[in-house]
């Protein structure tokens, strides 16, 4: 019976190889009885086409994958020979050297394409060396600027004594002030909660360019009452660390904790802190905004005032007379005003002086640039520290697409640019600012999109028009230079896994 | 003149207990907060494994960024909390959302 079966099922499969036999000249493929039986019709090799397609797509895909991977250990590598500063023991009275990040977004594109980059090549590197940052962003032209150069006016106020808002100011401001107690009292609260980091005031108030300029004179402050008429004082005023730690009430002989920042102590500003400028837009901000510091009037001058009165009379004159509107028009008008307001105030202040007026002016001596070169917190000036600028390497527009492709399949290389540049800057491998620098990532002025340059020469933007350092000023800048890292001598450090009770460590 | 045993001569004492009241609640405040940033930020900075009794720097400047955030954040979480408290959308139990 078995035998007779075993015959009956061999014979078909016979015949059927044998049709196969006869089909493989018609067509390539393999097939079997079982395969055909679970639905599988004819196992073969793609079609030409389909194998051009795969090629295709595996090879697009792959180079991504590959980039990225690539990318995965420079990083790796990259932070493990900066990580030697990260590590090192530290005491809880000491505050890490800290650098001032100015990014700018790329011409016709957003903001997050120059933070993508900050996050991927600069942050990682910064963490590891053991180095704070302050971030400044820009989401209109002339921001860096204007925040810049009113930082540097601030110091000279400072050393100069003179309060923070013009004279004839101050008294319109006056009395403003009963309707701004209350935006006051939110800023006073601020300010208390302002003295973690001594610079991170300046970032979290500072933002809104003009808004920095905040009328608070000093006598105006000592009259700020609470509701029992005591005075109202900001924490820090109030507590050193020493009275908040409970500990101190019972170890009462033990010194006095006193918070030292690492830069204070450097013996030069040329290695303290730092700056990095991400782009060339925000590089050429940065060092107007500088100029305009050091070089322009300490107050608002009358022809920006007379700029800012002619742009609102304009306005005004564009809409109705007050006698032709209703009530209720009025009323929506004025809300509009407001906006409006609000809107030029959120704008970056128009520069006090121009490239060409630098000659005529005088650099500010009130600051003691040769003698000594700090604030009233004992801070170097920040514009005397060394200068860091990275490219940016985003292309736009439909023609350089095939520039655009190869960029996107080698951010690797872009990277390496990056991490030899930061690593110089963790390094502090420095010199002088010297006349070439003018045109430091000038390239990247290739990649804007020329309709967007003919726009900005149009309205004499900052970014497309000639760019001037004065010999002056270009005397107080410094620059960082790059300091490759070999990374084929370099092992990829192997990767944190959690230990045999299962922590993770802390990456 | 008093009404239910309120008013009149007992009023001051009864704000100087509304006062205490709120210093407590403020002291709360501050408690859960601090409570909230000691559990947030140690999770956030510490090398889980204790192999070093002193603070490398990464991790003091760690703490003090994680901190300086927090505080950021609860910052501008109050202002549009403020808002929405001033334009009536929060808090006003009547109205469903």
């Amino acid at each position: 019976m078995g035998t007779g079966e075993m015959a009956e099922s061999g014979n078909p499969a016979s015949k059927g190889a044998a049709e196969l036999g006869k089909n493989a000249e018609k067509s390539k493929g393999f097939t079997n009885p079982a395969f055909q039986m679970m639905g599988i019709r004819r196992i073969k090799l793609p079609s030409r086409n389909w194998t051009i397609f795969g090629c295709v797509v595996c090879a697009l895909v792959g180079g991504v994958l590959y980039d990225k991977q690539k990318q995965k250990q420079q990083r790796a590598k990259y932070m493990a020979c900066v990580s030697a500063g990260g590590e090192e023991r530290y005491d809880a009275s000491r505050v890490p050297r800290k650098v001032r990040i100015y990014a700018a977004p790329p011409p016709n594109d957003y903001l997050s394409e120059t933070m993508k980059y900050f996050r991927r090549f600069v942050k990682p590197l910064l963490n590891a060396s053991g180095i704070d940052f302050e971030l400044v962003t820009e989401d209109r032209q002339g921001r860096i600027r204007s925040i810049v150069a009113e930082e540097i006016r601030k110091l000279r106020r400072q050393k100069l004594g003179l309060p923070d808002k013009a004279p004839e100011e101050a008294a319109t401001e006056k009395s403003k002030k009963e309707e701004k107690d209350r935006e006051e009292k939110e800023k006073e609260s601020k300010k208390s909660l302002m003295n973690i980091n001594p610079s991170f005031g300046m970032a979290m108030s500072g933002i809104g360019g003009q808004e920095n300029t905040n009328g608070e004179t000093v006598d105006s402050e000592s009259e700020k009452l609470d509701e029992d008429g005591h005075p109202i004082k900001a924490v820090k005023d109030l507590y050193a660390p020493g009275d908040v730690l409970g500990l101190m009430k019972f170890l009462k002989d033990s010194p006095e904790i006193k918070v030292r920042s690492d830069d204070e102590i450097e013996g030069s500003a040329r290695d303290a802190g730092g700056i990095i400028c991400i782009g060339r837009g925000a590089y050429k901000e940065y060092i107007n905004g500088v100029h305009e510091g050091l070089l322009g009037p300490v107050y608002e001058p009358e022809n920006v005032k007379a700029a800012k009165a002619k742009v609102i009379e304009e306005r005004r004159e564009a809409e109705k007379p007050d006698s032709e509107l209703s009530e209720k028009q009025r009323k929506r008008r004025d809300k509009q005003r407001e906006i409006q307001e609000k809107e030029d105030r959120e704008k970056p202040a128009l520069p006090y002086i121009l490239p060409d007026q630098y000659k005529e002016s005088d650099i500010a001596r009130e600051l003691g640039i040769g003698s000594n070169p700090r604030d009233e917190k004992g801070q170097y000036y920040f514009f005397l520290e060394p200068i860091l600028v990275l490219r940016l390497y985003t292309v736009s527009g439909f023609t350089k697409l095939p520039e655009r492709i190869r960029r996107f399949y080698t951010k690797r290389r872009q990277q390496v640019d990056y991490g030899d540049r930061v690593n110089g800057l963790v390094e502090k491998k420095y010199r002088q600012f010297s006349t070439g620098d003018v045109d430091w990532e000038a390239a990247e002025e290739g990649d804007w999109p020329g309709p967007w340059v003919k726009r900005g020469r149009e309205k004499k933007s900052e970014w497309c028009r000639e760019f001037k350092v004065d010999s002056r000023v270009a005397e107080l800048l410094a620059v960082y230079e790059k300091k490759p890292i070999d990374l084929d001598s370099v092992a990829v450090p192997a990767k944190k896994t959690p230990d045999k009770w299962g922590r993770k460590p802390w990456v | 003149m008093s009404f239910f045993g309120l008013g009149g001569s007992s009023q001051p004492q009864l704000s100087s207990e509304q006062k205490i009241k709120a210093a407590e609640n403020e002291l709360d405040m501050v408690t859960t907060m601090f409570n909230n940033i000691l559990d947030s930020c140690y999770r956030k900075c510490f090398d889980k494994s204790y192999d070093d009794g002193a603070l490398s720097k990464n991790q003091s400047l760690c703490v003090d960024r994680c901190v300086t955030k927090y505080f950021a954040a609860n910052m501008k979480v109050g202002e549009s909390m403020q808002e929405l408290g001033k334009s009536g959308t929060l808090g006003s139990p009547g109205v469903p959302h």
